[in-house]
């Protein structure tokens, strides 16, 4: 399995390259992969099958000039600070969207505990600390492959989470996103900088996916720079 | 539209059922393909029983829904 850390890019090219990744994988064209990478800018992505108007403060998404990108993968909406999170994804050959979540909560509890924090994974896709959010994952499966990507919010500006909107019966069981949201800084009582964050990240994901060093292929940097168009199109972002 | 209802689903996703003119859609923070959302979507329009595979969703649970609707109109 490939390692390969990335700086920040904006939101359509990461995108892009995810579903090429996980489009070629499912092809036999390219190896599994694990990537630490972030958005820049900040920006709120909302999953495959959700509604624009139900899950956004299009006004205040508006005011603050913040990208919205619909991923290609399900879930709810997610807000990427570009100098608060390490953002990851994780492809890999399984048919099994459930068992790539689960090895994926076992790094990301090694990696809280590598930083002096007991994580704990709750199905179906989030890690917790004394019942915080702290990672969100998202998932999508094509054939014989399943690519599943996410935050590990370090040191995220939660003021941002009011540009998501949350249907009542949600905040009901789940309260607000400010107040169910944390980053490891604030549980942490102390600043925690990217570079700490990354290297807690390596020492859980390499420990459980065994990923070496490597490179994205030629093929995958093309490809995802044909499909970025997607992500910037409104007819792809409203098509809920 | 008929109906909207808005629930956290069995499987604890948060789904957003509409019936409109005899159309249902399903949007929600659940997981899946667009194939299998389109068949669940076909299915229950027709008051079926469906076979599409959605994480997070409990079929059954969303037939009892539309049912719900369309004893209401």
């Amino acid at each position: 399995m490939r390692l390969v850390i990335e700086a920040g890019a904006p939101g359509e090219r990461q995108m892009a390259l995810d579903e090429v990744t996980l489009h070629l994988l499912n092809q036999g064209i390219v190896d599994e992969i694990v990537r630490f990478w972030n958005f820049s800018p900040t920006t709120l992505t909302i999953g495959r099958f959700l509604s624009v108007n139900d899950w956004v403060n299009l006004e205040l998404l508006k005011e603050k000039g913040v990208p919205l990108i619909r991923r290609f993968t399900g879930g709810g909406p997610a807000l990427h600070d570009e100098f608060g999170e390490i953002t990851w994804s994780v492809a890999v050959r399984s048919q099994d969207m459930m068992s790539v979540y689960r090895r994926i909560g076992e790094a990301m509890v090694l990696a809280l505990r590598e930083l002096g924090l007991e994580g704990e994974f709750v199905p179906i896709n989030d890690v917790v600390v004394r019942d915080k959010k702290v990672v969100g994952m998202a998932g999508a499966q094509k054939g014989n492959a399943v690519l599943v990507h996410g935050t590990f919010m370090y040191a995220t500006d939660l003021s941002l989470m009011s540009l998501i909107r949350v249907p009542k019966p949600k905040e009901l069981v789940r309260g607000t996103p400010s107040s169910r949201v944390s980053n490891l800084s604030l549980l942490l009582g102390r600043k925690v900088s990217r570079e700490e964050a990354l290297k807690a990240l390596l020492s859980g994901f390499v420990s459980v996916f065994r990923a070496e060093e490597g490179e994205l292929t030629t093929l995958e940097i093309e490809l995802s720079k044909q499909l970025s168009y997607k992500y910037t199109n409104e007819k792809w972002t409203f098509v809920r | 539209m008929i109906c909207e209802k808005i629930f956290r689903s069995r499987a604890g996703k948060t789904i957003i059922l509409r019936v409109v003119e005899g159309r249902v859609e399903v949007t929600g923070d659940f997981f899946g393909s667009e194939e299998d959302l389109e068949k669940l979507e076909r299915d229950l329009s027709s008051l079926r029983s469906s076979s599409a595979r959605i994480l997070g969703v409990d079929n059954d649970e969303l037939l009892e829904k539309v049912r719900e609707c369309f004893s209401h109109t």
